[in-house]
């Protein structure tokens, strides 16, 4: 598991330069939490979403994207934003 | 805690979710935009609890949207075909909702979105009210949360 999570973040780093991960592997070895991203900045959650479903289709096998729960695309700012909640 | 007792609980959230939407869809309609907000947010906090403690009774994550949603799994009954459109609803609810805008009036909800630079899409400003168009956008986004949790929702122990 540990190796796909590095191949993961390799991978979202190439695509997404400079972005960093708030990532966690719960029950069944699968991964949620947020790749976090200024770039996301003024562009639509779901466009956020679309972009990276269509990014990890296009480089991983289903059988990673079932390591994959959910994975939030916040801006750094947003995240600082919620950490105050 | 008993898992009666934390079955109870999570009932209790998710009866308490679907009362709050309710009450939110009201007050957007009579044009409470501030109160609306904060209702939309605190449905989606119930129904993120209700599946976080049927798993563990236990947690401290304050009413923080993003750890509540990873605590209660909620990622896990999400169907493939629907994440993309309920992980775009959770963001929309982390970067627009605090549990702190309860304190505030308008004016103050409206300075605090726009220092964040909410009323902007793309670099372009958001046409029209958008202190409006952002409450719908919360509300939009709480309600496709909050029905999916109950759409997904199966009872621990049956009768």
């Amino acid at each position: 598991m540990e190796t796909f999570v590095q191949k993961l973040k390799r991978m979202l780093r190439r695509e997404f330069p400079k972005c960093s991960f708030d990532l966690e592997t719960g029950r069944g070895d699968r991964l949620s939490g947020y790749l976090i991203w200024k770039g996301f900045s003024g562009v639509e959650q779901i466009e956020r979403q679309r972009t990276l479903s269509a990014f990890l289709k296009a480089n991983l096998s289903d059988d990673e994207r079932r390591h994959i729960a959910g994975i939030l695309t916040m801006t750094p700012e947003e995240v600082a934003f919620a950490k105050q909640a | 805690m008993s898992g009666g007792e934390r079955a109870a609980i999570a009932e209790e959230y998710r009866e308490a979710a679907i009362e709050r939407i309710v009450c939110a869809q009201e007050l957007y309609s009579s044009g409470r935009l501030v109160e609306a907000n904060y209702f939309a947010g605190v449905a989606v906090e119930c129904i993120l609890r209700a599946y976080r403690i049927r798993i563990d009774a236990e947690f401290d994550a304050r009413h923080n949207i993003g750890d509540l949603y990873r605590m209660g799994r909620f990622a896990d009954i999400v169907p493939p075909a629907n994440a993309d459109e309920i992980n775009a609803a959770l963001g929309e609810v982390i970067a627009l909702w605090s549990n702190g805008h309860r304190y505030l009036p308008e004016y103050a909800l409206k300075r605090d979105w726009k220092k964040r630079k909410l009323y902007r899409h793309r670099g372009l400003w958001i046409k029209g009210d958008f202190f409006k168009e952002l409450t719908r956008k919360l509300m939009n986004s709480s309600e496709t949360i909050v029905n999916m949790g109950i759409i997904q929702w199966k009872p621990l122990f049956k009768n």
